[in-house]
């Protein structure tokens, strides 16, 4: 198991991310930030808002690429399946075009990924006329339909109402078992990291680092009330140190 | 839109050409003369050069100038447009020469261009071109500056080839911008493609034109220049609008 996942890590050392503010002032976002993602595992990352979450993916996704620092993806799998903060469909294509459009052209695959988000009835349909619940799960469809290494996911719950993201996080926790991608999740929302995590990593501070991390050992389908709370109460104790 | 509104403005703009060619008949028969014919005249006249004379002829051969000049400086305003919407750099070196072409008049291009090359079909579907390939520039780096970034990301993020990211994420982006220089592009081409054939060549409506000019001729005049904007106006709907309800048929 170690020597066999070993070589399938993904490695990602930033040693210094800075933007460069319109006035020309540089500030630093990320520092010595590492982290090594195992095959297979779910790594939520999070953080308060603004701290540099959507950065950290956007270096991993590799669209962008001014910072020092290296990324290794490994080489298996078909690349990254990134769902956005927003879904980022693109209007103009049906919903099953948009999956097609990444790659995905055999019939059934797409039917059996819209089938499994719950969207077995719009595949013909464009974008604008879904909800955002569902425009969300279109854009999981979609990361997921190209079978990727790594599925990155940028709070894809947020600004959903409470039972939505509930149904997507249920949701989402039945296909990580099904398809057991790795999986990197960003979050700043302590229940849903608590939910979903096998390991939770905190970033914080300004630039920001990994300041803690906590390990999950009951799997996710097992996790009652109990267990949830006792690991939010964990994971609230660490960030108050 | 609802069909009793499409009806209402139907027949307000209908009542409305009807008033513009009661005061043109109103005036001309107050002028009684043969530099101001009616209506009625200029449309028998259209109807039996279409007929009997060369109208159609006329009219085929400008439209096929209308026609290459249009798709050239098309495909080379967007080109140039897209190149220069995406990259600084060649924003800011050859904005200059944009503004030099886009104010040259219509007129100089049309006249060295016979200079240079001669009283020939390349050097007239040139002088058009180049005459709209600027205005067809401006209007796609405008799209172009406005692409969404974040489906640029998406398409980067998910590996999209080229063609791809062209055909599927950047052209519909643009599809506004392309409807609008192709309505503005016809409009204005056509009109210059009349002087270029006034001034070098020996058919088309320009050629007539001239021809009825030195003959004095108004009703002739009149009725080449209704026939080729109602034959304008008809690609208009029948083409130009239809295509742009098709792109746009996701839009909510
Ligand atoms: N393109 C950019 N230019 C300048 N500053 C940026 C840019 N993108 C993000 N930032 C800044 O970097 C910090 C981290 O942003 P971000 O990664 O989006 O935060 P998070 O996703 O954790 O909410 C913020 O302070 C933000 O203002
Ligand atoms: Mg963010």
């Amino acid at each position: 198991m170690l020597t066999a996942g070993e070589d399938r890590k993904i490695i990602i050392r930033i040693e210094n991310k800075t933007f460069t503010q319109p006035g020309g002032k540089t500030v630093p976002v990320l520092q010595n930030v590492e982290l090594n993602i195992l095959e297979g595992e779910v790594v939520v990352v999070f953080g308060s808002s603004g701290c540099g979450k959507t950065t950290l993916l956007n270096l991993i996704a590799g669209l962008d690429v001014d910072f020092q620092g290296s990324i290794e993806l490994g080489t298996q799998g078909n690349g990254i399946g990134y769902v956005f903060q927003e879904p980022r469909l693109l209007p103009w294509l049906t919903v099953e075009d948009n999956l097609r459009l990444v790659g995905e052209n055999n019939e059934e695959a797409i039917s059996s990924v819209l089938e499994a988000v719950g969207l077995a009835d719009s595949h013909q349909t464009y974008p604008n006329r879904l909800s955002l619940g569902m425009a969300r799960r279109a854009a999981l469809a979609r990361a997921l339909a190209i079978n990727p290494a790594l599925l990155i996911m940028d709070e894809p719950f947020v600004s959903l109402d409470e039972n939505t993201a509930v149904r997507l996080r249920n949701l989402l926790t039945e296909i990580l078992e099904l398809h057991k991608p790795t999986v990197l999740f960003v979050t700043h929302d302590l229940k849903e990291a608590v939910t979903l995590a096998d390991r939770v990593l905190f970033l914080k501070g300004s630039p920001a680092q990994v300041a803690e991390e906590l390990k999950f050992d009951t799997p996710r389908i097992v996790r009652g009330p109990e267990v949830l709370a006792d690991y939010e109460e964990r994971a609230r104790t660490l960030l108050n140190r | 839109m609802t069909d009793t509104s499409t009806l209402t403005r139907l027949a307000l703009q209908g009542g409305s050409i009807v008033i513009l060619l009661g005061l043109w008949a109103m005036g001309a028969m107050v002028a009684d003369s043969t530099l101001l014919p009616t209506p009625l005249e200029v449309f028998t006249g259209m109807a039996k050069e279409a007929n009997q004379g060369e109208l159609l002829h006329h009219l085929g051969v400008t439209l096929m100038r209308v026609g290459a000049a249009f798709f050239i400086s098309f495909i080379i305003g967007t080109a140039i447009g897209i190149t220069m919407g995406r990259s600084k750099l060649l924003n800011t070196v050859f904005d200059p020469w944009l503004v030099l072409f886009l104010n040259i008049p219509a007129l100089v291009t049309i006249i060295l261009a016979y200079v240079w090359f001669g009283l020939i079909e390349a050097a007239a579907i040139f002088a058009v071109s180049l005459n709209k390939i600027p205005n067809v520039a401006i209007t796609m780096r405008e799209g172009a500056r406005t692409l969404d970034k974040d489906l640029m990301e998406m398409a980067a993020s998910f590996r999209l080839d080229r063609k791809k990211t062209l055909t599927k994420v950047i052209l519909p982006q643009l599809y506004p911008y392309m409807a609008a220089s192709a309505r503005s592009g016809l409009a204005l081409i056509w009109k210059i493609v009349l002087v270029v054939e006034l001034l070098g060549r020996s058919n088309g409506i320009g050629f007539q034109l001239h021809l009825y000019f030195q003959l004095f001729d108004v009703t002739m005049i009149l009725a080449y220049a209704f026939a080729f904007i109602i034959v304008i106006q008809t690609i208009e709907l029948m083409v130009l609008q239809p295509v742009e309800r098709h792109v746009n048929r996701w839009r909510r």
